[in-house]
């Protein structure tokens, strides 16, 4: 028969285990948690990264059609010329009252 | 076979050392099973005496309001029943601890005062599942199958997957379940501390139960407490009791019971990799 104080030198023994398991265990969770977040954060920025390449790849894609799309709305150069020279050959008829 | 006694517990008489001790909380309630009133701990008391096949000393915790009718007649069923007293709130891990911390068994056997035993052999089946096998090398804790009144499952296990379950609740009483998992020894998630076998040492070992959780999931914090230390939780079919535990009890889980369980074990309860989603 155990007597009251191995009694309570027991329940308080049980009492500071279960405390320091708890404690522990607690810390590995979120141990395991931040580990998770850690992983989840570096996975967001890999894709952050590859995003900002696909944007800048993207965009220089978008400048060359830009160009191209301002070359295409100007005049050939032959036509440019054409339209000059009539242009100068109008005025000279102006000038010399020939219209 | 070692002696795992645990640092304090007491050497007792050489010989005379109970291979368990069954700690049986209780405030000596009545109810009635199968249309006859009963004094639900007397019969328990009683049913385990009468099946246990190996030298057991039985511990009431006699709670605030036990009867004095009740606490005679637990007396007068002879000298491997002994009765403490629990004069404080209720608390039931600090029941068992009180048990517990006064039993001089190797093992250790929490059964509720609401069970009876059915089938012989179920003792020596629990006190063998707690051995070395290819179930599980390293045992902390046994559980046994529980039925319900009328036949039906109450308990086969815990498992835990988001919620914390019964394997088998509810389910035919003689049901096998998938690939026979519920008439087969095996490891569990955890078990009910309704019926639940444990070595002394590795009570001492783990702090009990936490009195953190006074009423609920305080089993579910034992077994993974278990778990942790590295100690597996082994299911035996051969144990058979009923729990007359009402199906449609609700218990009053309280606030802080649910925070402390989430943040002692949250990550482990999320999957059960010993039983599957469909039993």
């Amino acid at each position: 028969m155990s007597t009251d104080d191995e009694v309570q030198q027991r329940l308080d023994r049980w009492q500071a285990r279960d405390a320091a398991i708890g404690l522990t265990a607690e810390v590995d969770q979120l141990r395991a948690a931040l580990a998770e977040r850690d992983g989840q954060l570096a996975d967001m920025r890999e894709r952050i990264g590859r995003l900002a390449h696909q944007i800048a790849q993207l965009t220089q894609q978008r400048d060359q059609l830009t160009n191209r799309a301002h070359a295409v709305e100007r005049p050939h150069a032959g036509r440019r010329t054409y339209l000059a020279v009539r242009r100068s050959g109008g005025a000279v008829l102006r000038r010399a009252g020939l219209r | 076979m070692a002696d795992h006694r645990a640092e304090g517990v007491p050497e007792g008489v050489p010989g005379a050392e109970p291979a368990v001790s069954v700690i049986i909380p209780s405030i000596g309630s009545r109810g009635s099973v199968h249309g006859v009133e009963r004094v639900f701990v007397v019969d328990a008391v009683r049913s385990v005496l009468r099946t246990a096949d190996m030298p057991v000393e039985v511990i009431v915790i006699a709670g605030r309001g036990m009867p004095p009718a009740v606490t005679a007649e637990l007396r007068s069923l002879g000298d491997a029943v002994r009765l403490v007293a629990y004069d404080t709130e209720f608390n039931f891990s600090a029941t068992v601890n009180l048990g517990a911390a006064h039993a001089a068994g190797r093992n250790l056997l929490l059964l509720n005062d609401d069970t009876e035993v059915i089938a012989d052999g179920w003792l020596r089946s629990m006190v063998a599942a707690l051995e070395p096998s290819d179930v599980c090398v390293r045992v902390g804790a046994v559980g046994a199958r529980l039925l319900f009144e009328d036949g039906t499952l109450q308990h086969a296990g815990h498992t835990y997957r988001t919620s914390l379950d019964h394997v088998g609740f509810g389910m035919s009483g003689d049901a096998a379940g998938r690939r026979g998992l519920l008439h087969r020894r095996r490891e569990v998630a955890g078990v009910t501390a309704a019926c639940l076998l444990t070595p002394a040492h590795v009570y001492d070992e783990v702090g009990g139960f936490t009195t953190r959780l006074p009423g609920n999931y305080n089993d579910v914090d034992y077994c993974m407490k278990l778990r942790y230390a590295g100690f597996g939780i082994v299911y035996e079919p051969a144990a058979t009791l009923f729990h007359f535990e009402s199906r449609s009890r609700v218990a009053g889980v309280l606030p802080e019971e649910i925070e402390l369980i989430q943040r002692r074990w949250q990550r482990d309860l999320e999957d059960d990799p010993f039983t599957p989603l469909v039993v």
